[in-house]
């Protein structure tokens, strides 16, 4: 695969992704796999609006 | 040029130099950002434990063109198994582009976490041109990663390329085009 091809694809990859990864909430981005470290845990946020682990 | 670099005990240590600082960056002390931050050492000393072991042969960094290393990808060559491929297994995004750390997200944030997406995907996909194969396999854990799949591959009609999903696995063939 040469290196034009190469570029072409990851463009052609970027845009499918940018399309469907922005109709999507940070919560929603948060558990995915590949978006956060750690998906398992979550995230709350208290009365002062202050998130943390859960 | 954009590229996959192997995992050595020299490109984890740049790695750890470059995703220290943005951790550093990121400047705050909440007990989120304080979570997160062990995360990632932990990500990062296992690796650095597993080239001191010898054993990263199937673990890569994703090195954008300005030179930053921006993921690690597990990326298997299987190429002598039953159903010849390369398999891509997961990727460990860099802290600047973490879902967890911001409370928005804006237009540059998602177009740089769909570049790096996209370049790891093609990347993985020249090493299964250049073994043969021309087949990459991209394993979906969760229910939310089979989503995304799915929403990848009811836009495959606009790709010059295959691709489909068989189980967990999103595929990719890329050797003669469609």
């Amino acid at each position: 695969m040469n290196d034009l091809k190469l570029i072409n694809l990851k463009n052609s990859l970027r845009n499918a992704f940018f399309e469907i990864l922005n109709k999507k909430s940070v919560e929603e981005l948060r558990k995915l796999d590949w978006t956060s470290l750690n998906p398992d845990f979550y995230i709350e946020q208290d009365e002062n609006n202050n998130k943390k682990v859960a | 040029m954009l590229s996959l670099v192997p995992i050595d005990i020299v490109t984890i240590d740049d790695l750890k130099n470059q995703w220290v600082k943005q951790l550093d960056n990121i400047g705050d002390d909440s007990d989120l950002t304080t979570y997160l931050a062990s995360q990632y050492m932990h990500l990062i000393d296992w690796h650095v434990k597993l080239c001191d072991d010898d054993s990263c042969k199937d673990v890569y960094i994703y090195k954008a063109e300005d030179g930053r290393l921006r993921a690690i990808a597990e990326i298997l060559d299987s190429s002598r198994s039953k159903d010849p491929s390369v398999k891509l297994l997961d990727i460990h995004i860099e802290p600047d582009l973490n879902s967890q750390f911001p409370d928005q997200l804006d237009f540059k944030f998602m177009m740089d976490l769909a570049e790096v997406f996209g370049a790891v995907l093609a990347l993985a996909s020249r090493m299964a041109f250049d073994n043969g194969t021309n087949k990459l396999k991209i394993y979906g854990r969760t229910e939310q990663m089979q989503s995304l799949f799915g929403a990848l591959v009811s836009q495959a009609d606009e790709f010059d390329f295959n691709m489909y999903l068989q189980g967990k696995w999103l595929i990719m063939e890329t050797g003669e085009g469609k």
